[in-house]
């Protein structure tokens, strides 16, 4: 008897003649992310199957798997050879610790084994009952746990319980990619993580306002987009330097304009990096009505600075909601550190929450937008995840 | 590590790289556990009573027992007092103080607080009109760590206690101990202290205490610290601690001397055009001198000096959540003042030439930054 996780996809399932590439691009997300870890994969149909891993390694791989966009479920199983005696030994093994009403399920592949599928459900339902009563019932109707048992056309059979919950979603890369404006609050790191789960690669932009605000604050969106990265199998952070771009509108334009302007820099720019990398499009954490610079008109104004297509994922959500995603995916305590994520010390008191757009357009005659925005781009320090 | 003038000894200073390195040979060659009954046992025993007599000084009847941390000799002191009734506090007291005594309001104890005058002084009428019979601990600051203003808790201790001499009386001396003279009064119950503020090792504290009080125990063991904080003494930073400290007392008044015309340079040099000097010139602790650039922010001028080498502290940590210092904005209200707080917190060789460059330095970035948000 030996173990094996079994994973399972879900959407991918759907798809028609591509399907083989969502397959790959879900195999090698797997593999990279178990590169270090000893084991050994093996393709069955519509599932994979880890294997020969060291059992002290089990909850890393689980947890690293628990990241993976695409996968639909997760099974910690018992591998043996098919006969009835050893199939007895895996279904006492993993139903020692349960307690409560249950079945036995066969899934029978290989037609060669001798017993039929309900026939073997019902005598491993005696042994365990046998073994395990009074602690286990059976109820074949609604039943708290089920023990499955597939034997394979291999001559080996799995047998499990436990079916963990996967991200589900679509394999990254199976989407695109995406430029993730990112800025160490709670939403924008949600916000990429959601566009991981639907398949897309990511990329991030974060604009940095040294020395108004601190190198702890860039730490912190480090760390965050460290964690992102996890879930994207990878990432790449670019960090902008945007202290001259803010003393610029801060001098030259309305100050209850300035976040209004500062956004369009901020979108023309990720904008820019975004082509210059491949992105097919701009994530922002954005959700309506959120602050000043998320009503309809502020982003409108915004959105008008860039022909990329604009995701946001957050759109729709409250704040509330978009919270609890960040604490599932492990970014809210770092996303509530104490730094400031946007600059302070130029926020106006009354920032305009309805923004003109030929207001903006005149105010913005006040500044060499192009050679401001080339400043920015040729100080660009980028980190790889 | 590149040189950098560094002033912000009220948050840590440099440890005493000699006395270190003796008190290392002594804790290698004495390695011996001191709770053990053998001679070498025995003799590490001994040396501990002689190592806390030394943080005594001319203190008597008095008791050291020994903690991690300022932090903990504070908690000690609090949680171990303040059993009922109401606590008294004032609004200048360091996070320590603060937070613990929140956590006895919690628990459902009456927590008053004194107000602060200008400077960070605590208002004593207020204080004492706060005080009544059914008050059963207090704790005052004895050097306030954000503007250094000295509360005289002698005093205050003397007074508090008229009213209620039933009442335990703590004061936390961090910013004080090795840095100003003073004799602890009889009323004074507790007093914490911290090596690391004067060269010793982060990691070693004391909680100061009369000789007849009984602390609550709170950690549990073998007995040590007589039986208050069991637990293997930190030998090594007890006889650092002890070393320093003696350093400290025989140097006192020149240390003083040479600190006080350090705070001088800055009160003379400041541009007053762009900052306003909060630490009292009288009755503080010349080692700390707190100044806020009007209008600005004591973060962003913190990160422009540090990029020039230049270490200084902040009021507080620059936090969306609690923009202002507490203690700060106990005493002004006017944000102008609360957001542009810069702590510069001298040690014994801090050099006349690294103030004044640095005060020039704090000049010239204030007045750039000035005309760069203004």
């Amino acid at each position: 008897m030996k173990n094996a996780i079994i994973i399972r996809y879900c959407e991918i399932h759907l798809k028609g003649k591509n399907k083989s590439f969502f397959e790959r691009l879900l195999i090698e997300a797997i593999q990279k992310s178990l590169k270090d870890i000893k084991h050994s994969f093996k393709a069955i149909n519509t599932r994979y199957l880890i294997e020969d891993y060291d059992e002290a390694d089990y909850s890393l791989i689980l947890s690293k798997l628990l990241k993976i966009c695409g996968i639909h479920t997760i099974s910690p199983a018992k591998v043996v050879e098919s006969n009835f005696e050893n199939i007895k030994e895996c279904a006492i093994e993993v139903t020692k610790n349960k307690v409560g009403e249950f079945k036995v399920n066969t899934n029978r592949a290989d037609k060669k084994f001798p017993m039929h599928s309900v026939e073997l459900s019902s005598e491993i339902g005696a042994v365990l009952l046998e073994k395990y009563e009074p602690n286990i019932k059976v109820n074949v109707i609604n039943p708290q746990f089920v023990v499955n048992i597939d034997i394979r056309e291999s001559g080996e059979t799995l047998v499990y319980t436990d079916v963990i919950k996967g991200l589900g979603g679509l394999p990254v890369g199976s989407s695109g990619k995406g430029m993730l404006m990112i800025s160490g609050g709670i939403d924008s790191p949600v916000a990429g993580f959601m566009l991981a789960k639907r398949g897309m690669r990511l990329e991030a932009v974060h604009f940095h306002s040294y020395p108004y605000t601190s190198e702890a604050a860039l730490d912190k969106v480090k760390t965050l987009a460290q964690m992102v990265s996890e879930y994207s199998g990878g990432l790449k952070l670019h960090i902008v330097k945007f202290t001259h771009i803010q003393e610029e509108i801060h001098k030259k334009c309305p100050e209850d304009l300035m976040i209004t302007m500062m956004r369009r820099f901020m979108m023309r720019i990720a904008e820019r990096i975004g082509k210059e990398n491949g992105c097919q499009a701009i994530i922002t954490g954005e959700s309506l009505g959120q602050v000043a610079s998320q009503t309809i008109e502020s982003i409108t104004t915004s959105n008008a600075v860039v022909t990329l297509p604009m995701l946001r994922p957050l759109i729709a959500f409250d704040k509330l909601e978009i919270i609890e995603i960040s604490n599932k995916i492990g970014t809210y305590e770092t996303s509530i550190l104490p730094y400031e994520d946007c600059c302070t010390v130029f926020l106006p008191k009354f920032p305009a929450t309805k923004p003109k757009m030929e207001v903006v357009l005149k105010a913005e005659k006040a500044l060499d937008v192009d050679a401001l925005i080339d400043e920015a781009l040729q100080n660009v320090e980028v980190v790889t995840y | 590590m590149d040189k950098i003038i560094y002033l912000d000894n009220a948050a840590t200073t440099k440890c005493d790289e000699e006395k270190l390195a003796l008190a290392t040979k002594y804790y290698n060659d004495y390695y011996f556990n001191p709770s053990s009954l053998y001679s070498g046992g025995r003799k590490v025993s001994g040396d501990i009573n002689s190592f806390k007599n030394a943080l005594l000084g001319k203190n008597r009847f008095r008791k050291v027992i020994l903690t991690s941390c300022g932090t903990e000799s504070d908690n000690t002191a609090i949680f171990g007092f303040s059993k009922r009734g109401n606590i008294v506090t004032s609004l200048g007291e360091h996070s320590a103080v603060y937070n613990p005594f929140m956590k006895m309001k919690e628990k459902g104890i009456e927590v008053r607080f004194a107000k602060l005058t200008e400077g960070g002084f605590v208002d004593i009428d207020d204080l004492l009109s706060k005080i009544d019979n059914n008050t059963c601990f207090v704790s005052i600051v004895h050097v306030n760590n954000e503007t250094g203003s000295i509360n005289p808790i002698n005093q205050i201790a003397d007074r508090v206690k008229q009213i209620n001499k039933n009442i335990i009386f703590h004061s936390d001396g961090v910013q004080a101990f090795g840095k100003i003279d003073y004799l602890l009064g009889d009323n004074v119950d507790l007093y914490s202290v911290s090596a690391h503020k004067i060269g010793g090792l982060k990691g070693t504290g004391a909680l100061i205490c009369k000789q007849n009080l009984n602390i609550p125990a709170f950690i549990l063991g073998g007995g040590q610290e007589n039986g208050v904080r069991s637990g293997t003494e930190n030998v090594l930073g007890l006889k650092l601690f002890a070393d320093v400290y003696t350093e400290r007392l025989e140097n006192m008044q020149k240390n003083l001397e040479h600190v006080q015309s350090l705070k001088q340079i800055v009160i003379d040099n400041i541009d007053k055009t762009l900052f306003k000097v909060l630490s009292p010139i009288e009755n503080a602790s010349p080692y700390i001198v707190s100044v806020s650039a009007l209008g600005l922010r004591g973060a962003v001028l913190q990160n422009m000096l540090d990029d020039e080498g230049i270490v200084v502290g902040t009021g507080s940590a620059c936090s969306s959540k609690k923009p202002y210092s507490r203690i700060i904005s106990s005493f002004t209200n006017d944000p102008k003042i609360l957001n542009g707080v810069v702590r510069l917190s001298f040690a014994p060789y801090t050099t006349y030439e690294e103030v004044k460059f640095a005060v020039d330095r704090l000049n010239f970035n204030a007045s750039k930054l000035s005309e760069k948000i203004n």
